[in-house]
């Protein structure tokens, strides 16, 4: 099992990031109907400040990156990439606390991920202070 | 016939009348058989029938109005999985795209290691395979 170098990792955070931000869309949506269905006659599309905004996109991140490297160790990003998240030499699922650790601190200080180019074991940041690491993933050619 | 009426004779006679009947027609039959057997009827029509002319005299629009071309064309595509062959191929392409991308970041991800690797003066080492 090799670790995967920068490419894949930085491709499959930017599929990620397009995730979450459809979320975030949807939610906006949902918001929107929620606000017109409650009070329909002064309607106005809400506004939330910047504070309340970065604040979810942040919660929401944090929820899928920590859901999904807990149940599969791959995000969608990391599945089309071919790539997954694992601990340790024998390469085991992320536990439920790491998971959360490594989701908060991808979020906070993404500018880690950058360190994968630079290690030699293609290592972030966050992947040195948990000892997780991620690895190519996909099924053998037959 | 009247002498088929005759005493003694006359039975005779209605026998031998109906079986010479018989025997006349099997006799025809057979000619008429070996007849057919000696000549290529398909060589002659051929030969002496005009078969285009016959054939564009036939209504082929009237033909086809008889025939439900409606059920039939359900009939084929119901023979034919069309669905299944859709996935089947769409499958085939989307796994080998996938495959594709895959192979290429990963060989980018080597280029990119390999030119730090460079630019840190460090030997290139290979990921360690398990």
């Amino acid at each position: 099992m090799t670790n995967a170098g920068i490419v894949s990792r930085g491709l499959a955070a930017l599929v990620d990031m397009l995730v979450v931000l459809v979320t975030m869309g949807l939610l906006y949506l949902g918001l929107a109907l929620t606000t017109l269905v409650v009070n329909p006659t002064s309607f106005r599309f809400p506004a939330p400040n910047l504070i309340f905004s970065t604040a979810v996109t942040a919660v929401v991140s944090v929820l899928y990156l920590t859901v999904c490297w807990t149940l599969s160790g791959r995000t969608l990003g990391a599945i089309l990439l071919g790539i997954r998240v694992v601990v340790g030499r024998s390469a085991e699922r992320l536990g439920v606390a790491v998971a959360i650790v490594r989701a908060v601190a991808c979020v906070l200080f993404p500018i880690g991920l950058l360190w994968v180019a630079v290690d030699r074991q293609r290592r972030s940041i966050q992947d040195i202070a948990l000892g997780s690491r991620v690895i190519y993933d996909r099924p053998a050619v037959p | 016939m009247p002498w088929e009426r005759l005493p003694v004779i006359g039975g005779l006679l209605y026998a031998t009348r109906v079986e010479a009947g018989r025997a006349g027609i099997a006799a025809v039959t057979r000619v008429t058989e070996l007849v057919l057997d000696q000549i290529d009827l398909t060589a002659l029509v051929r030969e002496r029938v005009d078969i285009d002319a016959i054939v564009a005299d036939v209504d082929i629009d009237a033909i086809i109005a008889r025939i439900d071309l409606i059920g039939l064309a359900d009939q084929i595509i119901d023979g034919v999985d069309l669905p299944a062959i859709i996935r089947e191929s769409t499958g085939t392409v989307t796994a080998e795209v996938m495959t594709d991308v895959r192979s290429q970041t990963a060989r980018a991800d080597d280029v990119v290691s390999g030119f730090v690797d460079r630019m840190l003066g460090r030997t290139p080492q290979p990921q360690e395979p398990e």
